[in-house]
């Protein structure tokens, strides 16, 4: 019982990354249909700029973060002004190898800066452990999963609440008929790229602070479980995502821990097939929005 | 011009083409798009549906089709059922539709959009496809426009262009979802001739239309839906008569 | 020509089959992207013919094009309710998943790899494959359903509705989507001696994509000028540090390709390459005959009529 409960605090953390990649990623494709294969490099961009200004240019910890979380929005607009913006809206394959040339492009550029090596990755602050009747976890972890759930909440209120966020989902639900009624779609694009970013790179931040490395092409394997949660949870959702992102991590520790890390990848995968399969819109999507 | 008809060939094979639409339903979330309608349209006539908007036409046009499956009720051409089967074996069973807005194959040439069409007849049919695509380019007279990209042409050629893909399936009936759209008078003139034209190589017609004059002057049968319900059923004068029908249109 | 260019030559005709499956599928308008997968999983399977099996080559071939489109059918079936950006998202995932599953596979070597594959492929056999991959691509595209394929990845509704059955598209792009790219993961493991987990990986995906679009994604004829160009490309960028380019050393090869993507993607999207269309002139009408297809209807109205 007691590994049981250590797996699941385990797979808490675990699932709160790929809550924090997938809303992001989720939110954009929601609001403009763009399968953002370099979403998930956004993360990989914050934690190496915090590196580099926190480490290298020995800003220290607090400037690193700022710089790192400010990179990732950065290089998020970029990608939506003068990217995406310049490609027929139409042309969905075209739009998709942008953003895999993007990801390609930042992937290898960042690997040549660093000679394609892991990196240590110093910690945020200094995580106490603790042990509560043989439960082992960090004030890392805590913080990991408190702020994902903040950050998480937080998106999803703010969709439903404020403005902003009430037109974000209009133009999610028909961006046509949002223009025609004059929602300026475009603002509310860049608003859902770039915040999408800035969640990224948070995310990427309070990860590096518990696993404590990071290697420029991490974000293939994140992107595994971040297509996984996105289509479980129903493309879209925000709130899908951080129930079954915080699930599949809880269930990937368990079934690692007692069955070995062979399975690891099969969970999210089958799930996402058996999905597909029963209920091709997701778990918590209202309809598909394809293309 | 010599126009090639299609009618000797057909009665040869002995089948009859012959739409029978009975008890259709079908909802949309507790909403109720057709609520049991049933006509039928005899062989090698032309017959208009038509209605206000959201009557429920285009919703009927897609039951028809494949691309909706009814709640309730059944579609019955010639001598087959029709409302399970998927949109391309309805399209192989001979019945073929347009779309109301103009939905071209990006990037093709009009001859190559011909080309893509299947024959409903499959490998069966006595002619090769591109002595089909001469024939319809002919009959059609796209002759001009052959070489060019669809999306390039206007939309009259594009209407036409939509007619000839479906005449390339060699179908016995065709499905015509408000082709004067955006049409000028003197086009409609001659989309009204073209149907005439498709009626008269022993085609069947179903056309969905706002346009009274193009109705009357088209059609030997007219299906007056509202708000989802068969209101009249008949010819061009009984319509105009019609009492029910005089109300929805004018008050 | 040297062994050196022989080798580059070799590697750019591996990956234009690979190239020229991602074009079949993404012509019958499947977005599916897990052609790094299909042609590991086609590595794979050949590397254990020729290892446990001691097949030929040509046999090999055979068994690693026929595995890698049995997976390709299989996956069609499994999701043929999804399309669109969805499938895209759910192949990445599906061929980041089986990458990392191989790697868990002791009996598949795990992530060292499959190892002891003789070396067999060489120019000869790359050409050879590749030119069977581009002929036969260039004769499928006038068939009639190279031809519906045409139709259906531009509009499937519209091709629905004139008879064309989208599920048969769908499976006959992915069955010669996977058939090709299975050709070249056979190739690659004959001419690496291994075939390891990263390359299914989704890794490799971004390679192919650039090939394609810059050779132009509307025929076979830019999946393999792609291949060969953007190859011979990063070669030359490999060899910055030796004087050629100043600027730019080795390292410097991947993002430059990541760059000229996205510049192909926004300045000629079609790519360089583009498509012949079908041209009707009505006066050479029996020379067109003589086409593959011509000849072979031509035959059959004759015994029809």
């Amino acid at each position: 019982m007691t590994y049981f409960t250590q797996f699941l605090i385990d797979g808490l953390a675990i699932g709160s990354l790929y809550v924090l990649v997938t809303i992001g990623f989720t939110l954009v494709f929601g609001v403009m249909g763009l399968l953002n294969v370099a979403h998930a490099d956004l993360y990989m961009v914050a934690v190496f700029v915090f590196l580099g200004v926190a480490q290298d240019l020995h800003f220290g910890i607090v400037l690193g973060a700022i710089a790192g979380i400010a990179a990732a929005g950065l290089v998020g607009a970029l990608l939506f002004w003068q990217v995406i913006r310049r490609i027929d809206r139409n042309r969905t394959l075209s739009m998709f190898v942008a953003t895999l040339g993007v990801s390609y492009f930042l992937e290898n550029l960042v690997a040549k800066f660093v000679q394609f090596r892991t990196e240590a990755v110093p910690p945020l602050f200094q995580s106490k452990f603790y042990d509560v009747s043989n439960l082992h976890f960090s004030t890392g972890q805590i913080v990991l999963v408190g702020s994902t759930l903040i950050i998480a909440v937080g998106l999803s209120q703010w969709l439903r609440r404020s403005n902003t966020g009430k037109l974000m989902r209009a133009v999610s639900e028909n961006t046509h008929l949002a223009e025609l009624v004059a929602i300026d779609t475009v603002r509310i694009m860049a608003i859902a790229v770039i915040l999408a970013s800035v969640i990224a790179g948070i995310g990427g931040l309070l990860v590096a602070n518990t696993t404590l490395s990071v290697n420029p092409f991490v974000a293939n394997d994140v992107s595994l479980k971040m297509f996984a949660v996105a289509v479980v949870a129903g493309v879209g959702s925000v709130d899908g995502a951080l129930v079954v992102g915080l699930f599949l991590g809880m269930i990937e520790s368990l079934t690692v821990g007692y069955f070995g890390s062979q399975w690891e990848t099969v969970i999210g995968l089958g799930a996402m097939i058996i999905v597909l399969l029963v209920r091709p819109q997701g778990l918590f999507g209202k309809r598909l929005r394809v293309g | 011009m010599k126009i090639p008809t299609q009618i000797d060939e057909r009665t040869a094979r002995g089948k009859l083409g012959y739409l029978g639409v009975c008890g259709v339903s079908k909802s949309f979330g507790g909403v109720s798009a057709l609520e049991d309608v049933s006509f039928d349209i005899k062989e090698g006539t032309v017959a208009a549906l038509i209605g206000p908007n959201g009557a429920g036409k285009t919703t009927l046009f897609n039951c028809i089709t494949g691309f909706l499956t009814p709640d309730r009720g059944s579609v019955t051409f010639a001598g087959q059922r029709l409302e399970r089967r998927s949109p391309h074996r309805v399209a192989q069973a001979g019945m073929v539709r347009t779309f109301q807005t103009i939905r071209m194959f990006p990037g093709l040439t009009v001859y190559e959009s011909l080309l893509t069409s299947h024959s409903r007849l499959g490998r069966t049919s006595r002619t090769n496809v591109r002595d089909r695509a001469q024939d319809v380019i002919y009959r059609l007279e796209l002759e001009e426009v052959a070489n060019r990209i669809c999306t390039e042409l206007p939309l009259l050629a594009q209407r036409k262009i939509e007619v000839a893909r479906a005449l390339m399936t060699e179908p016995l009936a065709i499905l015509l979802d408000e082709p004067t759209a955006g049409a000028t008078v003197g086009e409609r003139s001659q989309l009204a001739e073209l149907v005439g034209r498709l009626k008269s190589s022993g085609t069947t017609v179903l056309v969905i239309e706002h346009n009274v004059p193009f109705v009357m002057d088209v059609s030997d049968q007219i299906v007056v839906l509202n708000f989802g319900k068969l209101v009249a059923n008949g010819t061009a004068e009984q319509i105009a008569t019609n009492p029910i029908v005089q109300e929805i249109y004018l008050g | 020509m040297t062994p050196y260019v022989q080798s580059v030559f070799t590697t750019a005709l591996i990956y234009s089959l690979v190239t020229m499956g991602l074009y079949i599928t993404l012509a019958s308008g499947q977005f599916s992207i897990a052609h790094g997968m299909l042609m590991g999983i086609g590595g794979y399977a050949g590397g254990i013919a020729s290892v446990q099996f001691r097949v030929p080559m040509i046999l090999s071939l055979m068994v690693g094009a026929f595995t890698a489109a049995l997976f390709g059918v299989v996956m069609a079936l499994v999701l043929r309710r999804t399309s669109g950006v969805l499938l895209a998202t759910v192949t990445i995932a599906i061929g980041q998943g089986v990458s990392l599953t191989a790697a868990n596979l002791n009996s598949l070597g795990g992530s060292q790899g499959y190892f002891g594959i003789p070396l067999t492929t060489n120019l000869a056999w790359a050409s050879g494959t590749a030119l069977v991959g581009l002929v036969g691509l260039l004769v499928f595209r006038k068939t009639r359903l190279g031809l519906a394929m045409l139709a259906a990845g531009r509009d499937e509704t519209v091709a629905q509705s004139i008879g064309i059955s989208i599920l048969k598209i769908r499976i006959w792009g992915f069955l010669l989507g996977g058939l090709l790219a299975g050709l070249g993961g056979v190739l690659l493991a004959h001419n690496n001696g291994l075939i390891e987990p990263s390359d299914l990986s989704f890794a490799n995906e971004p390679l192919f994509f650039i090939f394609l679009m810059v050779g132009g994604l509307e025929t076979p004829w830019g999946a393999l000028f792609g291949s060969i160009g953007v190859w011979w490309l990063q070669e030359l960028l490999r060899f910055g540090n030796s004087g050629q380019f100043l600027i730019f050393d080795q390292a410097d090869r991947y993002w430059i390709l990541g760059l000229v993507m996205v510049i192909t993607v926004i300045v000629r999207p079609q790519g360089i390459l583009t498509r012949k269309p079908i041209v009707w002139n009505p006066t050479r009408r029996s020379f067109q005959l003589l086409g593959v297809l011509g000849l072979f209807r031509g035959r059959r109205s004759d015994n029809t009529s």
